[in-house]
């Protein structure tokens, strides 16, 4: 492979252009970024090639560039002045106006009335600062219930880690449940390392229903019965438990509550025999499986969001990571990472005397949900809407669109209409901006400057400097807190020059400079192994956790169980819905970007050859999708790389209100889906859907 | 001067298109791509497999691009690499005919276009293609290096009596 380091000037040489680190923000992995421009035009994007993603870069960040100039982006701040009229205000306006409404609902209902809500987050961290420790809400909030919970709860209630990353270029055997990171879920700090690994001779085992990329390049690939997973999981603890195949000696010193899950496996006769006939599995594929990956030395066992689509994948997360530390798969070469994070520091501090302590809890505690990291955005209708489990009355909505892309459209939509104050940032006029009264447009990633972590194993901060001047009168989100902090009397402590002053700021623990982090792009520390010899995990018991401290405290079950899924398909609607991203399009950002709706325009389900020949469908043609919430219309794709009884469908398309090439492409998949919320985590059960499908 | 190609590593392809897209952008090639993308899923439930590729083009070593050509628009570089010349190209087409990979492109000029090889770029740089390739499937070289990489992963040239310069490993 060529180096790719120190290429950069010949690069700028030949374009006559001048590169400025970045980072891409079409998908959250946030990949650090070499941005070439000359005179103010982007003629070239490619990844950082120093930094951890070795210059690679994904079809949506290569293709982001045509945002700079895209005319169908914000321009102008906006208030809403009928259904799908807006008026054209000033900035001063729009924070005038916001600042008023935000000091009348704290008169009227207490501060916690208010939410922030982000997806992306460039910079919330100062609308974090302003409005939980100026303002007084504690709920600033973003967008996992509707991506990873269940596995973020489980990594943290098992290992004390919110993030695990994987070193898969030195993992051995790999095997990977509802996670695509080859496909919709591109994770270009770990894309290279896994199919270096399997190069090398490693075993990558895929198990979804779908045979999705990961699927293509996996030496087995186990097409599972929807929302089964956590069976098989089950069934394969009871293999290494029963013929004694974990590491007993690290269980001993850095698990809790082992003895107690083995004989809680036993006890309840989680056998290979018993998930064959739930997850269609062979048993003796999953006592082999078992075998293979205790006996292979490193080896990694990973799930991202496929798990938490169900009711049931909490606990079946849970096991994921119990697993790995089953066999002692810990924080070693090739094994999952506890990453350290770059020692970053706030960009500014809130004197303790110019505080407002909220008076009430956060929203996911008052909704019972003390566990959830995140909040579970599917009550949230309920709180605007019926004031439980207190008052919503206004809300931000940062890069985040949850009219579009929670369940239950309608019942989004009217709560959105019912605030008293709703203001979406965003950089292009989404569904839900559409329903708000304020639309603020924010500065992309190639005109703002930001400084943050990156997801890289070793600790590693990365920089975006503004590559590109202002876009009309888009703001960073940092420039649109201090407008509104100024109003509201706090004006004094959201106060600099240039952004370099708090950028100066937040590296200041680094052992690095501005000036140099603005050419590199990035800085990066050393990667550790068995960090937890040193420091221990940061569970309640200190150790892994088996058997859960923290749910016995919350009068949840301790120990994970196996739970069937909430929607079975019957006769009615026999096939189960399942869905997930195209690798061109992210959420629903990229829709209007002209090189990717080329390659990709209109979104699809798909479809068993099988049961779309018995359906009397082929390829191409137009079908219903019907649940028993709603139906809608869509294109079939019929493969044979999809378990028979299964429709997946690709969403993130079929926009109304957008203008320019997004409108009316594809179809918005999200009204057949009802609210289905894990009773723990909060997280949103996507996948509970069951449907059924005819030709149109 | 060592003549340069490619080794594409088709277990390694996802079919993502970020070759595509960055070579346009780095070649300013507008509407017209100079990398075609191909995904073919084969099988019958659950015995399913999938190829991809992403096919540039192979700078021959007989291009039938170049022999093709009425006017000479078409050199061969001494490092290998295919170029058309698109002040003298005519815009005939003879050449799209002639290859065999369906490489040649048109664009609202009429003109041929098609991948260069990032001929701007010194030998020893990445491609742009190949730099963002995020599991690395692509890779540019001198063609003695690329046949020893090649050969350590069962891969080979890609045959026929135009020689295409590129080495596959399925």
């Amino acid at each position: 492979m060529k180096e790719t380091a120190g290429t950069t000037e010949t690069l700028e040489r030949l374009r006559d252009a001048e590169m400025t680190p970045g980072i891409c923000y079409v998908c959250p992995w946030t990949c650090p970024t070499e941005v070439f421009t000359r005179r103010g035009e982007v003629v070239y994007v490619r990844g950082n090639t120093r930094a951890s993603t070795k210059g690679s870069r994904c079809v949506k960040g290569e293709a982001s560039h045509v945002l700079a100039k895209d005319d169908n982006r914000l321009k102008h701040p906006m208030r809403r002045i009928g259904p799908n009229r807006f008026e054209r205000i000033s900035w001063d306006e729009a924070f005038t106006q916001i600042a008023r409404k935000l000091t009348d609902i704290k008169a009227k209902y207490g501060p916690e009335a208010v939410a922030y809500l982000w997806h992306v987050d460039p910079n919330s961290v100062f609308a974090q600062l302003f409005l939980t420790e100026c303002y007084g809400t504690p709920n600033y909030y973003g967008h996992t219930s509707a991506c990873e919970q269940d596995r973020r709860l489980a990594a943290l209630t098992v290992l004390g880690h919110v993030f695990p990353v994987h070193d898969y270029e030195n993992a051995k055997f790999v095997m990977l449940l509802g996670i695509n990171m080859l496909g919709a879920n591109q994770n270009l700090y770990e894309s290279r390392g896994l199919l270096a690994a399997v190069s090398n001779g490693a075993r990558l085992i895929v198990v979804d229903p779908a045979f999705t990329a990961t699927a293509e390049k996996a030496n087995e690939w186990i097409p599972i019965a929807p929302g089964t997973d956590g069976a098989l999981l089950f069934a394969m603890a009871h293999v290494i438990v029963q013929e004694r195949l974990y590491d007993e000696p690290f269980c001993r010193q850095w698990t809790h509550g082992f003895d107690e899950f083995c004989r809680h496996v036993i006890a309840r006769g989680y056998t290979p025999e018993w998930a064959a006939s739930i997850t269609g599995v062979a048993a003796n594929t999953i006592r082999r499986l078992a075998r293979e990956f205790a006996s292979a030395r490193p080896a990694i066992i990973e799930t991202f969001k496929g798990l938490g689509n169900y009711a049931n994948g909490l606990d079946a997360s849970r096991l994921v990571y119990i697993l790995d530390a089953l066999t002692g798969q810990i924080d070693g070469p090739g094994n999952l990472i506890l990453k350290d994070w770059a020692p970053l520091q706030p960009p500014l501090t809130i004197p303790d005397e110019r505080k407002t302590k909220p008076a009430r809890p956060p929203l996911h505690v008052a909704m019972g949900y003390p566990l959830a990291p995140d909040l579970p955005t599917q009550l949230l209708p309920k709180a605007i809407l019926e004031g439980t489990p207190y008052p919503v009355k206004g809300l931000f909505f940062q890069c985040t669109n949850p009219v579009m892309s929670e369940p239950n459209t309608a019942l989004y939509r009217k709560a959105v209409q019912a605030l008293e104050l709703s203001v979406a940032i965003d950089t292009y006029f989404s569904e839900t901006a559409a329903e708000c009264e304020f639309v603020l447009p924010e500065a992309s990633f190639y005109e703002r400057a930001e400084i943050r972590q990156s997801l890289a194993m070793p600790p590693e901060a990365i920089i975006c400097v503004p590559a590109l001047p202002p876009y009309h009168e888009a703001r960073p989100v940092y420039e649109i807190v201090r407008g509104l902090a100024e109003k509201m009397g706090y004006g004094d402590l959201f106060r600099w020059n240039s952004w370099e002053e708090w950028g100066r700021r937040i590296i200041g623990g680094l052992p690095t400079d501005l000036e140099t982090m603005k050419k590199t792009g990035f800085w990066s520390g050393e990667l550790k192994y068995h960090k937890y010899r040193q420091s221990g995990f940061s569970t309640p018991t200190g150790k892994i956790e088996l058997m859960s401290e923290a749910f016995a405290k919350n009068g949840y079950n301790a120990l994970p169980e196996y739970r069937e899924r909430s929607v079975i398909p019957d006769a009615d609607y026999p096939f189960q819905l399942i869905n997930t991203k195209f690798e061109m399009h992210c959420n629903l950002t990229t829709q209007n970007n002209p090189i990717l709706m080329k390659i990709r325009s209109e979104n699809w389900a798909e479809l068993n050859a099988s049961d779309a020949a018995r359906l009397g469908i082929k390829d191409g043609d137009r079908i219903e999708v019907a649940s028993p919430q709603a139906a809608v219309t869509i294109r079939a794709k019929v493969r044979p790389g999809i378990r028979p009884g299964v429709v997946c469908v690709r969403h993130g398309h079929g926009f109304g209100h957008w203008q320019g090439i997004a409108k009316g492409r594809g179809t918005h998949i999200n009204p057949i889906l009802g609210t289905n919320v894990n009773p723990i985590s909060g997280g949103i059960g996507y996948n509970e859907c069951k449907v059924r499908v005819r030709k149109v | 001067m060592a003549s340069r190609g490619w080794l594409f590593d088709i277990g390694k392809c996802t079919g993502c298109y970020a070759c595509e897209v960055a070579c346009a952008t780095w070649n300013a090639t507008g509407a017209v791509s100079w990398r075609q993308i191909v995904k073919i899923e084969t099988g019958v439930y659950p015995n399913v497999g999938t190829r991809n590729l992403s096919m540039p083009c192979l700078h021959c070593d007989h291009a039938p691009c170049l022999q093709s050509c009425p006017v000479g628009a078409i050199t061969k570089r001494t490092d290998g690499v295919v170029l058309v010349d698109q002040a003298t190209c005519v815009g005939c087409m003879f050449c799209f005919w002639a290859c065999p990979f369906g490489v040649p492109q048109f664009g609202a000029e009429g003109k041929m276009s098609k991948c260069t090889f990032c001929a701007d770029r010194p030998a020893e740089l990445p491609r742009a293609c190949e730099e963002v390739c995020p599991t690395k499937a692509i890779i540019s070289g001198e063609m003695a290096d690329l046949e020893r990489l090649a050969a350590k992963s069962g891969g080979e040239r890609v045959g026929g009596p135009a020689a295409p310069a590129m080495f596959v490993i399925r």
